[in-house]
Formats: C-alpha cells, structure tokens, sequence
C-alpha cells in the first residue's frame, strides 16, 4: 500500500478543494449514529461526477487503498466507519434530482440527494418515493439504497429494494455501469442491481438512480387505539391484515414508548390501563373512507382495542402523530447521560405477540430498559435498548439483549435485521440467520463479494469476513 | 488553558448528548453552501468536543465553527434538545477572545 503514490494520483484526477486531510476534519467522518467503535479516515474525498468517483475508486483498486462509501452517516450499524486507515468517499456534493419523469413514472436522482428533499420535489408533481426511514430528513437516497431502508409504510410499499428501476454503479474495480434497466419490467440475465441494494458499500458504489414513483393517496385517515394487553394490540395487525386492509402504516407504541412521550410532551395524555397503542393511517379515495373506518373501527373492537379515535383533518392526524414523532427525542431527553441504541428485528405479523413478550423477558433478564414501537404492519419492531456507554457493563449488556433479540427473531421465523442493515455490529447474527437458513450461501456471499471486489478493497469487512 | 474553558462549554450545553442523527446538518444554510461537515452543526459541536479533549483544530475548521450564521435552524431539529447555536456561539466568543490575547 503507497499511500503517498495514491494521494498525488488522487489529486491529478480531482480537484485539491475535494480532498480533505485535516485531522479535526477527518475525526467528522470516524463516526456513524450507531455505538460501532470509531475510526479516524486517512483522507476523505468529496467527488462530484461518476468519472471522478470511478478515477479514485480505480486508484484505490490499484494501490489496495480501501474505500469507504457514504452522504448522510446516519447508519445504525457501523457501516461507514472507516477501519484500517480507509478512505472515505463523501459523496454529498452529488445533490441533483436530475429528471422527474411522470410519464413514464420515474425520478432520476443523485445519491447525494436526501429522501425528503426528495419527496418535496415530487410532491410539486403529485407524486411521492414511499420508503420513509424515520431518518428521512438526513438519510439521502444513496445511503437508503445501500443499506436497503424501509420506513412506516414498508407495511403497504415494501423497503428500497422495490422502488429501483436501474441504477448506474461503480465497481470495485472503477468500471461504471448501468445496473437493471429503465422501464418496470427487466430480464436483462442475473438481477445485479438486487445484489447491490443492501450491499452496505461491499459491492458498488451507486451514483444515481431511477426511482419508481408513486402518485400521492387522494385521501388519508388516521386512527388511534388503545390495548389494555400488548398481545392483543399485536393480534390486531394480523386481524386487520386477515381482513384484507393494507393501512399506509400501522405503528405500534408499548407503554414504555408512552410514559416516555408524556413525560416529554405535556398535552400528550394516555388511559392509565392502557399497555400499548396502535395508530393506523388508510388511504384511498375519499368516497370509500367512511365504509374503511366502520370496518377497522369493528376489527379494532373485537381485538379489544379501546378508545379508538380517526380523523381526516390535518393538524388533529399531526396531533395522533406526535405520540410517534417525540418518542425518540422524548427517550433522548429522559435518560440524561445514557444512550439509545435503536435494534431493528422483524417477524411474521402472526408471531407479533410472541415477540413483544419475548423482549419483556429479556430486558428483565438483563436489567436494561427496553422501550418498543415499531411498523408493526409488516412485523417490524425496533426495540430500543437504553445503556450507558460509560459502563463497560452496561455496553456489554446491550450487544447481548441486541444477540438475544436477533436470535429470538430467528426462532420466530423473522430476520435479524430488517432495515438498518448488518455493518460491522450484526455480522455474528447474520451467520446465526444463515445456519438456520443455509449456511451454504455465506459460502456464496463470499464468492460473489470476491468476484465483484477481487482486492477487497469496497467497505472491507462490513457485511461478511471473506476471510 | 483554551481547553479548559471549552470543557466547560461542552459541560454547560451537555454536548456530547449528540446522539450523531444528523438531522442538523440537513436545514443548515452553510453546510448546504459549501458541503464541507466543518461548517455543518453536527460537525461544529464535535470540533468542539475534540478541542475539549485537546484535539489541535486548524485553521480551516476554526473557520468552520466561525462560519455559523447564529440561524437556530438545528436547535428546532434536534431530537437531543440541545441549544447547538448557543454552544457555537459561546465557543466563537472563546476563541475569539483567545486570538485577541
């Protein structure tokens, strides 16, 4: 590795201003949002072109400098950290929506761009891009397609993986290409793209991407419930499922989740019996909402849902929502001087109330505070594990109550990781996924990293060992 | 002797709260300008911190922290409710005066 070689070649292929070697400055890319051991960059470009991200990426390939690709590090895994002396690659200065096509229902956008930033130019246009991490103000497109983001109405619109068309894609190797196609329908030999979406960084560097759109809902509704019992609140959402609905989202609040809010938000006020509470938004044409709600109201009911309240009016579905909204801020406030590590396990719908008591057993066995919400609509649950990163004791309990989560998840027929992605802190869970599902395909994993990044120098180490 | 002053910055506004979302970074007008992470909330508040434990900042990234136009957009954003724009304000005064000596 001739790191004074790859410098001077760096800066012949971009602009001096684009390198950034500083110390202070480097330390800013050493972190993610996530409790993954920090490390210090050697250097960090900022390109804004896909020729020059496939220049510095065929320098890297050439000299065996590792790259790190990232924008928004808002990961929750320690994907973008970069260990080992990496270089980062910083691709926010790559910030277009460069085409929003309604014809042929498609956003061409850079991976610079964030998902809100997104949204609001589609919605000048009606339309909107449906997977809604809630990190949607920072997280850009690039990073949510590299880690396979889903968000709320992953429920009705599934996760990233389901709203890319084609995308173009540096290789390891510094060869740009253009995965997938254009249009909706696509048999163009191996599906790549699909490979490349949730590689964290491993296998391609995505530059910019055809997104499918989507025409905003003619009308929204949004109810809230209470359950005096979680079970029952996670029966629910296999009711309502059953029952043929598909809600926009179907967010779940435990009572953790609620006694934090209203120790956060004064107005917020909740049944005192009341153990967990859903909030559901149905969208679709104005004239068929009022026969929607009767129908939800009666599932709701039977499940022993109480004090169901819906609207339609704007500011009283914000007011619903803020139960939802302030519960991170609210935990962040509450526990002064701890952390807040966000888990991220699915399960089928039906084995929701398994799950939900699964991770009652094990805060208690460990004795750390866990407090739950999820998009429970497709079995999504994010157990909020509170530690203090300052005791070594309590951090080591964290990564176990994380290990006995994701391990829980597995024998419920679930995923350790739904859509923040494996990095660097849920390898150990992504090998225990596999040997219940094949441990043959790690075998695979390793073989198609090998063959796409033949020096391993694409975000090593994260996802898979090779070695 | 700087470093102790900022120590007690960031024990003041409880900096290291920062649970690192980056939510700041995406309404602040200067990071939005330049897309350099020095002149972005997120990457002000950890320059601070890493001034507190002594880290030498150079002079491009005391610009960073310079740079603040004092907008309060990220206090409004930040789920940790830390006063971002007081801490860079309080902090530029610091250094200001430490350049004045």
């Amino acid at each position: 590795m001739d790191f004074e070689s790859f410098r001077a070649e760096v800066k012949r292929v971009v602009s001096g201003d684009k390198v950034i070697e500083s110390r202070g400055e480097l330390m800013l890319y050493s972190y993610d949002a996530s409790p993954a051991e920090s490390a210090i960059p050697r250097m960090v470009i900022q390109p804004e072109t896909t020729n020059e991200v496939s220049e510095v990426i065929k320098l890297a390939n050439e000299y065996l400098i590792p790259i790190v690709p990232s924008s928004g590090r808002t990961s929750l895994h320690g994907g973008p950290i970069p260990y080992n002396g990496a270089v980062v690659l910083d691709l926010m200065r790559m910030n277009k929506v460069l085409e929003v096509n309604l014809e042929d229902s498609y956003v061409h956008v850079e991976v610079g761009v964030r998902l809100d930033e997104l949204n609001a130019e589609l919605a000048r246009h009606g339309h909107f891009f449906p997977p809604d991490p809630a990190s949607s103000t920072a997280a850009t497109v690039g990073g949510s397609l590299a880690n396979g983001a889903g968000g709320m109405r992953g429920a009705k619109y599934g996760t990233v993986k389901d709203w890319v068309l084609g995308a173009e894609v540096v290789l390891p190797t510094g060869e740009p290409v253009f995965m997938g196609c254009r249009t909706l329908k696509c048999r163009a030999g191996y599906d790549l793209l699909s490979l490349v979406i949730g590689s964290e960084g491993t296998l391609g560097v995505i530059t910019n991407a055809y997104l499918k759109i989507w025409p905003l809902p003619e009308a929204i509704v949004r109810l809230r419930v209470y359950f005096r019992d979680v079970v029952d609140a996670a029966r629910a959402v296999g009711m309502i499922k059953a029952r043929g609905f598909r809600p926009l989202i179907v967010e779940f609040l435990d009572r953790g989740t609620m006694e934090a809010v209203s120790g956060y938000v004064k107005e917020f006020t909740y049944p005192r019996d009341s153990e967990a509470m859903l909030i559901i938004d149905l969208d679709g044409p104005p004239e068929a909402m009022k026969r929607y709600i009767d129908s939800m109201v009666n599932i709701l009911k039977g499940a022993g849902g109480y004090e169901i309240e819906w609207t339609g009016d704007k500011d009283e579905m914000d007011r619903i929502y803020m139960a939802r909204r302030a519960a991170y801020p609210a935990l962040l406030r509450l526990f002064s001087g701890m952390r807040v590590m966000p888990e991220d396990i699915s399960v089928p719908p039906s084995r929701l109330p398994e799950a939900v008591k699964g991770i009652g057993s094990i805060a208690s066995k460990y004795g750390l505070k866990i407090v739950t919400w999820g998009h429970v609509g497709d079995g999504n649950l994010h157990p909020n594990i509170i530690y203090n990163p300052n005791d070594q004791s309590s951090v080591s309990k964290l990564y176990s109550v994380s290990r006995e989560l994701g391990l829980m998840a597995i024998n419920l027929g679930g995923t350790v990781s739904s859509e923040h992605g494996i990095g660097v802190l849920k390898k150990d869970l992504l090998t225990s996924e596999l040997e219940v599902k094949g441990i043959a395909q790690l075998r695979l994993m390793k073989a198609i990293k090998r063959v796409f990044d033949p020096n391993n120098i694409l975000n090593p180490g994260k996802v898979i060992d090779i070695d | 002797m700087i470093n102790d002053q900022v120590k007690l910055l960031v024990e003041k506004y409880s900096l290291t709260r920062c649970a690192r979302c980056n939510f700041c970074e995406s309404v602040c007008p200067t990071y939005a300008a330049t897309r350099r992470r020095i002149h972005g909330p997120r990457g002000r508040i950890w320059l601070i911190i890493y001034l507190s434990q002594g880290i030498d900042v150079n002079s491009d990234e005391y610009d960073g922290l310079l740079s603040c136009l004092n907008c309060r957009a990220c206090n409004q954003v930040c789920p940790a409710g830390i006063e971002i724009a007081e801490a860079i304000h309080d902090a530029k005064a610091l250094l200001v005066r430490n350049a004045l000596k």
